[in-house]
């Protein structure tokens, strides 16, 4: 399939150390945890069987991996264009964010490089409930040359 | 009856025998099917994701590369397959699992109609080590994406804390 894609964003030189990308926010319901499951094919019963959530020492069904790489990509494609590249993505899991809280992603730009011909932006996030800090992890994007 | 809870089909033995593991790599599997735009745009629904490069073109989001490894829930007996998550299989004592991180490089930008195969080394399992959760050890695994010309994708690199809860027997 072949598609023209109009696109947007963020140049390497348009971006400084110190950057912070604009705040996602998204309502944790129990409906998107299922969606979670759904949506990933991730049927470990932590993300849908609430006995087994608290049998394992979880408050209930709680939010996957899987969820969390979809929602930092979100966030860094939101922030800097669909042409920028995640070409690192780290994620830890420190905390699990349940259904009735709100999953907040947030970042700022930490260190910029070029290697082997690529313009490469490192950021620092992290994914916080109401409770704190939850998934703290850190991305490596690489922007175009110059803005499409 | 077995004493997985997960339904994912852990196996048991002594953390020497886990141990064992490091250093194995799975036979390549194939994922069921290649890569949908359904797929895409229930991911894309799930984090309210509109990037136009999934909804407007035929690119996947990285995101979901992991799940090209999951098997279906239930499948005819003669589909059915015995290759679930490698790190899975290994045995130890732990009866409950929980991913501590995942890192994931990317070499391109995965696309609609690739159809990925999947092999998966287990690099290191910790000695055992209490956390709040429980008492259990870290199996680090890393997952390699290839496409149907054999060209790497990506590969994810995952930390799977395996546990008992403290007042469970091992």
């Amino acid at each position: 399939m072949s598609t023209t894609i109009t696109t947007w964003g963020l140049s390497y030189a348009e971006v400084s150390v110190g950057d912070e990308i604009p705040p996602v926010s998204l309502p944790i319901t129990h409906k998107r945890v299922c969606m979670n499951a759904a949506s990933t094919w991730d049927w470990f019963p932590g993300h849908h069987e609430p006995d087994y959530a608290r049998a394992q020492g979880q408050r209930n069904i709680y939010l996957s991996t899987l969820f969390y790489h979809g929602f930092v990509d979100r966030g860094l494609n939101d922030w800097a264009g669909p042409d920028a590249l995640i070409r690192r993505r780290k994620i830890s899991m420190i905390k699990s964010i349940y259904p009735g809280q709100t999953a907040t992603l947030t970042g700022k730009v930490v260190g910029k490089r070029e290697e082997n011909g690529r313009q490469l932006v490192d950021l620092e996030l992290l994914v916080s409930s109401e409770e704190g800090p939850c998934v703290p992890s850190e991305a490596t994007v690489e922007l175009p040359d110059r803005q499409a | 009856m077995s004493d997985d809870v997960t339904g994912l089909g852990l196996k048991f033995g002594t953390v020497e025998e886990g141990q064992a593991w490091v250093g194995r790599t799975s036979e390549p599997k194939k994922a069921w099917f290649p890569i949908d735009r359904s797929m895409v745009l229930y991911y894309c629904s799930l984090v309210e994701d509109g990037n136009p490069r999934y909804w407007d073109g035929d690119e996947c989001p990285p995101g979901l590369l992991m799940t090209l490894g999951f098997n279906p829930q239930w499948t005819p007996e003669h589909l059915r397959r015995g290759d679930g998550l490698f790190a899975l299989g290994i045995p130890l004592p732990g009866k409950h699992i929980i991913n501590a991180s995942t890192t994931t490089e990317l070499e391109r930008r995965p696309r609609i109609g690739d159809h990925v195969s999947i092999d998966e080394e287990i690099v290191s399992i910790s000695e055992e080590k209490t956390t709040r959760l429980g008492t259990g050890v870290f199996i680090t695994s890393v997952t390699t994406y290839r496409d149907q010309r054999g060209d790497t994708i990506g590969r994810n690199t995952n930390v799977l804390f395996r546990y008992n809860l403290q007042e469970e027997p091992a």
